[in-house]
This record gives structure tokens, sequence and C-alpha cells, in this order.
């Protein structure tokens, strides 16, 4: 916009007296009243008529897009939702427009844009609801070029990789992990003698996503790394993947450990077998490279930690192959001594650090039964046993550890149903309400449930609203509180989202 | 008028009743759901025992519930609207209940008696000498008023704008209470926009020198305004604070149209909400501003959505460029709103010219809309502007910064749209738009709460 010639030059010139004072520039500034006069009319004539000249470049058009904008009823709940942002109602809704194939309209593409850019764990599918829409404005905005530009291989990635900051090559690398394992490890293998140990610790972190046998030979090079913060990482995501060099060096190691007592009770009758462990007497170096720490926390005995270590990343065949008996009653059998704690807590740790071991099913399985044998219900252990199955049988386990004879009762069954964080399904949900309202006193108190009750709110199906809302009617006679109210409202939004969107 | 939930959430008075009233817009949440040709109605189990009366005059729309909330329209009135946009078939088309037919019955004769009261004051005898003499009493302080300003501003002038930026606002907050208790309201507000002037970043004494001026031209039509025309000397009176009565406005010949909802734009101050309502007639091709006020989370008045429009009687406020209007009388407000047509008056220049014409009946004029046809959005280095082919309007820093920028860029994906902005003679703050997706629709871009 250029001030040109006339009024506005008047004004500019007029503006330097204004700003020193006319006292200060004496005669020649005039009075206050003939400045001030000359400014308004110099200003008027300038307002009235100004036009802009710019050099100005026209914007790309966006390109149309092929599926169909949201409806004005399900973009409001939308809008609703970023007004006052809940990441898991806002993740839910692009999650269900994905499915039905259906876009967010443009005019709030930005605001959920806006807010996608600032989370810390990004997921592609809000990005896939904003249809082209969100690539093209990434385009033309620096906050979210970034973001934006690393959900999708661009096509100047090596550029990228070769130039980037350390965040955008990690963004990078993820978005390159998921569509092309290979290509991944080649960039890591290509600068890895260049790269710091930070960035060495967290692209071996992103490796550990899906990592597959391919990927063991630059794993295991890790493990000699210069840096330590890298061995361990490479260390953990070598326990992760089944059947690797290092899960069988664990079990070679946890064969000695494991000892396999049998008592002859007189002739004609079975053997009966005992299993018991006994921690290594010293430590071997050798076992540092597999990341096996030395020293224990303060107030834990080295030796035992030392075990659990080594137990924890061995496959749990390792036991059945020792004694001969199937998980069952391997679990049975195991000796009630100082160290069964110990032993059975390195289990739960193996299935949960590699769910895709040998037998894994088998071994989860029995765990839970032995955990309502035994009366274990240490939320702690049982999490890590359904966080590693899939969503399905995740709900199987929950469901046989808690509609068993009610060895659990109150808050403890609410924290057990809902520690794992994914989405309940209609049937596990009316389950589940059926077990927590033979677990729940008739009249609770408010302060103990309204953090459970907010943990289903979120995981609940919402065909199972209704049943919901008839468990806390139920538990609060004389009407819930404020914080409770708000987690019904919750449950009521979801379904009414759901609602929307099967229409 | 065809109801579409995000002009329904448009009446909602906060986001919280916004989404309250999504969560009562379910058919089971309802019972004795009916509708009329002029009503809707329904009943709500509330947490008391007695089930809440929702009903709602479809006619602009009013809200009325047996519900004890403060918020108005409650999520109750908000909750039966958007289930009549999402399923009308779930209303059963009938007779109105009581309990419906005597309010609305009752609203239309009390504003009969009101139309009927309003008459009677007006050929009532008032005590003439008592009006003169608070008049003359007003009059005698805004002199003064006047008188003070203009010392206080020639000192600011004499001391330089350098000097007086560091404690401008403290300074200008103290000469501005001093114009309110003269009741001058309206130069109270032109010296309370000083200091954001003065902070406005580069080229501000530029600016800042601009409105001095302007302030100072008022203070000298202040003077003379018996000499000054009628209606220059009536803008005068507005620019320093002076309010025509409603009933004097409404009193006045108006202009019968189609009238659009073109845009709305709000703004907070001191509590209070201002909100500016944009309205384009079809045949005549006229701008029109009604302004609602609001104190707090006060709900606003309902009966304008962006995006409808009506055929109704408009009146403006005396001015030599009327722009102010209140509607006097309105029909149904109809289905879709279509773009004002273009007829060459839709293009920047002509708005530029229309702007200055009017700036030179009422230089204190501050805003004037622009509905311009065929525009997009382009780039000019870090600036963004308007433009259609060579005619350009830079866009204010503020929406520059803010999302609405993204907004507007969004909804057009690049390409022409007719956008609708308020320009203030060196900047431009996009509202609205009509966008062609499937039949042309209006896209909102500032929401109250969200503005």
């Amino acid at each position: 916009m250029s001030a040109g010639e006339g009024p506005s030059r008047v004004l500019k010139e007029l503006s330097v007296t204004a700003l020193l004072g006319t006292d200060r520039t004496g005669r020649e500034g005039g009075t206050p009243a003939t400045l001030l006069a000359r400014a308004a009319v110099a200003g008027t004539r300038a307002r009235a008529g100004r036009r802009c000249r710019a050099v100005v470049e026209a914007v790309v058009t966006c390109p149309e897009d092929s599926c169909a904008a949201a409806t004005a009823s399900q973009t409001a709940t939308l809008e609703r939702l970023l007004v006052s942002p809940d990441a898991d109602l806002i993740q839910e809704w692009c999650t269900l427009a994905r499915a039905r194939g259906v876009r967010v309209p443009g005019v709030v593409v930005p605001v959920l844009l806006d807010w996608w850019a600032r989370q810390p764990g990004r997921t592609h599918e809000v990005l896939e609801v904003t249809g082209t829409r969100g690539a093209w404005l990434a385009g033309l905005n620096p906050h979210w070029r970034k973001p934006v530009a690393v959900s999708t291989i661009p096509a100047d990635a090596d550029e990228v990789w070769q130039t980037g900051s350390a965040a955008e090559r990690v963004a990078l690398l993820v978005t390159v992990r998921k569509n092309d394992a290979a290509r991944a490890v080649a960039m890591v293998r290509a600068t890895w003698d260049a790269d710091g140990a930070e960035e060495r610790r967290k692209f071996v972190e992103v490796l550990g996503q899906g990592a597959s046998a391919a990927d063991e030979p630059l794993l295991e090079s890790a493990l000699d790394d210069r840096g330590k913060t890298v061995r361990r990482e490479a260390a953990r995501v070598l326990t992760g993947l089944a059947g690797s060099a290092l899960r069988a060096r664990m079990s070679e190691r946890a064969k000695g450990l494991i000892c396999v007592e049998t008592t002859n009770a007189g002739s004609g009758r079975r053997a009966k077998r005992t299993i018991k462990i006994e921690p290594p007497k010293a430590f071997d170096k050798a076992w540092e490279r597999d990341g096996i720490e030395e020293q224990a926390a303060a107030g834990k005995g080295k030796r035992a930690f030392w075990m659990v270590q080594v137990l924890s990343a061995a496959d749990l065949s390792t036991w059945t192959a020792l004694s001969g008996l199937a998980p069952s009653e391997l679990l049975a059998a195991l000796s009630e001594d100082e160290y069964f704690d110990d032993a059975f807590g390195a289990m739960c740790a193996s299935i949960a650090g590699c769910p895709r071991q040998p037998d894994a099913a088998l071994w989860s399985d029995a765990i839970i039964s032995a955990c309502v044998e035994r009366g274990i219900a240490s939320e702690e252990r049982l999490s890590l046993i359904w966080g590693s199955q899939t969503a399905e049988r995740s709900e199987a386990l929950r469901l046989r550890f808690l509609g068993g004879e009610g060895a659990v009762k109150g808050e403890v069954v609410w924290r057990l149903l809902t520690s794992d964080q994914r989405a309940w399904s209609l049937e596990f949900s009316r389950r589940a309400i059926e077990i927590l309202r033979d677990a729940t006193p008739k009249s609770a108190g408010t302060w103990e449930f309204w953090a459970p009750i907010e943990w289903v709110s979120r995981l609940l199906h919402p065909g199972a609203a209704d049943l919901f809302e008839g468990l806390v009617a139920e538990m609060y006679p004389g009407g819930p509180s404020e914080s409770i109210r708000k987690s019904l409202d919750r449950v009521r939004l979801r379904a009414e989202m759901h609602r929307e969107f099967q229409s | 008028m065809d109801w579409s939930a995000d002009r329904v959430l448009a009446l909602a008075p906060d986001a919280g009743s916004a989404s309250a009233g999504q969560g009562l817009a379910i058919t089971r949440k309802w019972s004795s759901l009916g509708a009329s040709d002029r009503a809707i109605w329904g009943l709500c189990q509330g947490s008391g025992k007695d089930p809440y009366q929702t009903r709602i005059d479809l006619g602009e729309p009013v809200f009325k519930c047996s519900c004890p909330s403060r918020k108005f329209p409650c999520k109750h009135g908000l909750g039966l609207l958007l289930l009549f946009a999402k399923e009308k078939k779930s209303f059963t088309r009938g007779a109105e209940p009581g309990w419906v037919s005597e309010w609305i019955d009752g609203r239309a004769e009390k504003a009969e008696k009101k139309a009927e009261k309003a008459k009677a004051a007006a050929e009532a005898p008032v005590d003439v000498a008592a009006q003169a003499k608070r008049a003359a009493v007003r009059e005698d302080r805004v002199r003064q008023g006047v008188t003070e300003c203009r010392t206080w501003l020639d000192d600011l002038l004499r001391r330089g704008l350098a000097a007086a930026q560091s404690n401008a606002v403290s300074e200008c907050e103290r000469a501005a209470a001093r114009m309110v208790d003269a009741q001058a309201p309206g130069l109270a507000g032109m010296i309370r926009r000083i200091p954001p002037l003065m902070s406005s970043g580069a080229g501000w004494e530029v600016r800042t020198l601009e409105h001095l001026g302007r302030l100072h031209l008022l203070l000298s039509a202040a003077d003379r305004v018996g000499e000054l025309p009628g209606e220059l000397a009536g803008d005068v009176r507005v620019a320093i604070g002076y309010n025509q009565p409603k009933e004097e406005v409404l009193a006045g010949q108006g202009v019968s149209d189609l009238w659009t909802v073109v845009g709305q734009a709000f703004e907070e101050d001191h509590h209070l909400t201002m909100r500016r309502t944009w309205l384009w007639s079809k045949r005549t091709a006229r701008a029109a501003l009604v302004l609602d006020f609001a104190a707090g989370h006060q709900p606003l008045d309902t009966s304008l959505v962006a995006g409808m429009a009506f055929e109704g009687e408009v009146v403006f406020y005396p001015s030599g460029a009327p722009l102010r209007a209140l509607v006097k009388s309105r029909g149904e407000a109809s289905r879709t709103a279509e773009p004002p047509e273009d007829g060459g008056a839709n293009a920047i220049g002509a708005n530029l010219e229309r702007f200055a014409r009017a700036l030179s009946a009422n230089p204190w004029l501050t805003r004037w809309p622009m509905v311009l046809h065929r525009t997009k959005v382009f780039r000019a280095g870090d600036r963004w502007m308007l433009g259609q082919g060579e005619e350009l309007l830079p866009l204010s820093p503020a929406f520059e910064r803010g999302i609405h920028l993204w907004r507007l860029l969004s909804a057009t994906g690049g390409r022409e749209a007719t956008i609708v902005a308020e320009w203030d003679g060196e900047a431009a703050e996009p509202v609205g738009l009509f966008v062609d997706a499937g039949g042309t629709r209006y896209v909102g871009l500032v929401t109250r709460w969200a503005a």
C-alpha cells in the first residue's frame, strides 16, 4: 500500500509536528488548532480516497474433495467440542467421520487443524477428515506446515532427513516407518554415524514400532553402540521382538535359574513337581550388553533384581520346556516361597514385553486363572496382561477375571474394568455394567466414584448409555453431583454423536 | 424458514447452553411434541416433578419455557428447535394446546397494547416545560464538556504525541470519564480509542493524528451545531452521544424490501457485548446496521440470524449517510438467503466510492459494510488482501493474526466467493461469506463466544 501523493503525505508531514508537539516546533508548526484542522481535512480526504496498490500473488486453489462434507448438526457438534477441547471426544468424532467417509466443512478445518497441530500425540486420522483443505491450508500456514508435511511422505523426504531439525526427522521417520518399513531402516543407517546419541535413541524407539526380523541386524549392532541410552533402547526393542537372538540368549540364561524338583510320593502315584527359582550368584558382564542393569534401586536385593530382568525377557516357553508342564499346571506348581512374587511378576512382564511370543494366549489365560484362584487382584500386573492382548481378548480376559464368584468388590472393580484404555464393545459394556452393579454399594460415596465414572464415560459403548445412566441413578438416589453429571453429559454427547453418524 | 442446526445454535447465549441444547435434541427426552403453522412445542422432563413446557413462536423466533433457567433461550428451547430442525416428522401437526395458543395470543395482545400505549404517549400532552428544562441542562453540560475536551486535546498536541504515549491509557481514561460526566459518551468513546492507536505499531502517529483530527472536527462542529443543516447537525449530535428514542425512529417512514442478514460482528467492551447486524436490501441495494447490546452473559435478541432473509420494513435513523436502522415490521423469515445481486454495485471500487460519499456526508462514520462479489483472498508478502482482479482491499492486522483469516481462506478454498466485510477506511474485516456448495450457502466467520 503506498502512501501516495496528496492527503496521505500531508498527514504524514503533519504527524512529525504532532509527534514533537507544537511547543517544540515553534511558529512553523502552527497552533494545535491549526494543526488539527489541517489533519482533519487531510485525514478525511485520505480515508475517503484510500486505494490499495500492492503486488499480490493468487493463492493456489484447493483441489475439490471427492467425499461429502459433514452435515450441519455433525459439524455443530465438532465446533462445540473445539470450544473447550476434549482430545478424546474430538478424536472420536474424527474416527466416526472417517468411517463414514465424511469430511469437515471448510470453515471449521482451520480450528480443528490448529487444535491438532498443538497436540503432542497427533493422529493421522484427524488430518484425513480435513480432506484436501488440511494439506492445502498447511501449505499456506507455517504453523501447520511441518506437522502436516511429515504426516505423509513428502517428495523431498531425503532432503528433510538430511537437513531437518531433530523433531522433524523423528516425525518423518514415523511416517516413513508406517508406509515403508525397509526404507526407514535404510534412512537410519545412512546417517547413523553422524547422528547424536539422543537422535539415535529416538530412531531406535521409532523402529520399535512394528519391528521385524529384517530390523534385527541394525538393532543387534546398536547393542554395541557407544551411547548407553542407545544400547538400552535397542535391548528393549529386541526384547519385544519375538524370536530375536536376544530373547534366545535370555531364555538360555533363564534355564539356569529355574529348577524343577520332583518329589516321589511313593509307588504308583504320580511324581509331584515343584517349580523353584534360584537367583544368580554373580553378575555376568555379558548380560549388560542385552540391557540387564547391574545396580538395583535402593532397598532391593541385587540378585533378585537381576533374576527378574532375565525372566522378564525370556520366552515363557522356557518354563514349559524345562518342566514338561502345561502353563496352568506350571503355575499351580510354582513354589510359594520368597521368590513367588518376583517369578509371577516376571511372567506378566514377559507377556507384556513380547505379546507375540510362542503360546502367549495360552499363558495369558493361565495367568488370569491363577489370579482368580489365588485372589491376586494387582491392577498393575493384570493391566500388563490385557494391555498386551487384542481388544477383543482383553475384554474376554477382564470378564473372566471379574465375572467369577466376586473375588473383589467396590472401586477396584471399576479400576480393573477401565485399566485398558481401549473403547468398550457393546456386549462388554453391557456385561461390565452388570458386574459394576453387583460390585458397587447401593448408596455410593460421591468422592469414591467420580473418577471411575469419568473413565467409564470415556470408554463405554454409546449403545449402553441408557444402562449406564440407570446404574448411576441407582448409585445416587438423591441425584448425582455436578462432576458426575458432567461425566453423564459426556456419555450422552457421545451417544448423540454416534447417532448423528448412523442416520 | 428452514431451521438448520447451525442457525439454531447461533441463537445460543453461550457454548454451555449450545452443548446442553444438543444433548436435549433427542426424541426420547420429549413428550407431546407438536407443531402448528406458527409454533412448535413439547414437554421435557427435567430434574423437577413436572415436565417443563417449552414452546417456540417460529415467526421471529421467540422462546418460552417454564424452566427456572435465566439463560435465554434456555437449553430446552434450543433442544426443541434443534430437534425440529433434524426431525420434523417427530412433531405431530395439530391444534395448539392452551398453554401454547394463550401465550402466543397473549404476546400479540401485549404488542398491540404496547403500540397503543406508545401511540397514546405520543399523543398525550407532555410537560413541555420540564422536558425543555432537562434538555437545556444537558445542552449546557455538553457545551462545557466540548470546551474542556478541546483544551485537553490542544494541550496534548502542544506537548506532543511522543511525550503523551507513555501514560496514554490512564490519562485518556480520566478524560473519557469527564466526558461521561458531561453527558457526551460519544466524545468519551473517541478518547478511549486513542491509546490502542498509540500502540498500534509502525505509523501509529499518523493513525493517531488522523483520529485526533476527526475529534477536532467534531468539537468544531459542536460549536456551530445550530448553523449546520439538519442532517449534518443530527450526525454531529449522534457522534457526541445524543440518542434518538427508538419510538421516534420507528414513527418514521421505512424502506420495504427483501432484506438479507449478510453478517454479524461482536464487540466486547466493559462486560457489554455489542452486536452489529448488517442487512442488505435486494431491490433498493441498501445497507442497514442494527445494533443490539447485552450485558455480561445476558442473551442478545434472537430474531436476526446471519444468513436469513425476510420481507419487511426497515427504518433508518436520520443521517446524512443513513446506516443505523431498526426493523419496523417483518414477515416470516425465508428459506435460503441469496447473496445480494450483482449490478456492478458489488465491485470494490464502487464500494469505496459509496464509502467516500457517505464519509462526505458524515465524516464520523466508523464502519461501512461491503458485499463483494467474485472476490478472492490474495497474498502480498506476509500480508493478506481481498481482491477482484486489480482492485484490492487490505485485511486488518487483527483479522490476519487470528484464526478468522484461515476460516475465510478455507471456506473459499482459494476460489471466488461473495464476501461480506466491514470497512473502516483503512482495512477490511470479513464477517461472513456466501459460498457455492450445491446451492448458495451462507457461512459466518464470527460467533459471540468465539469472537
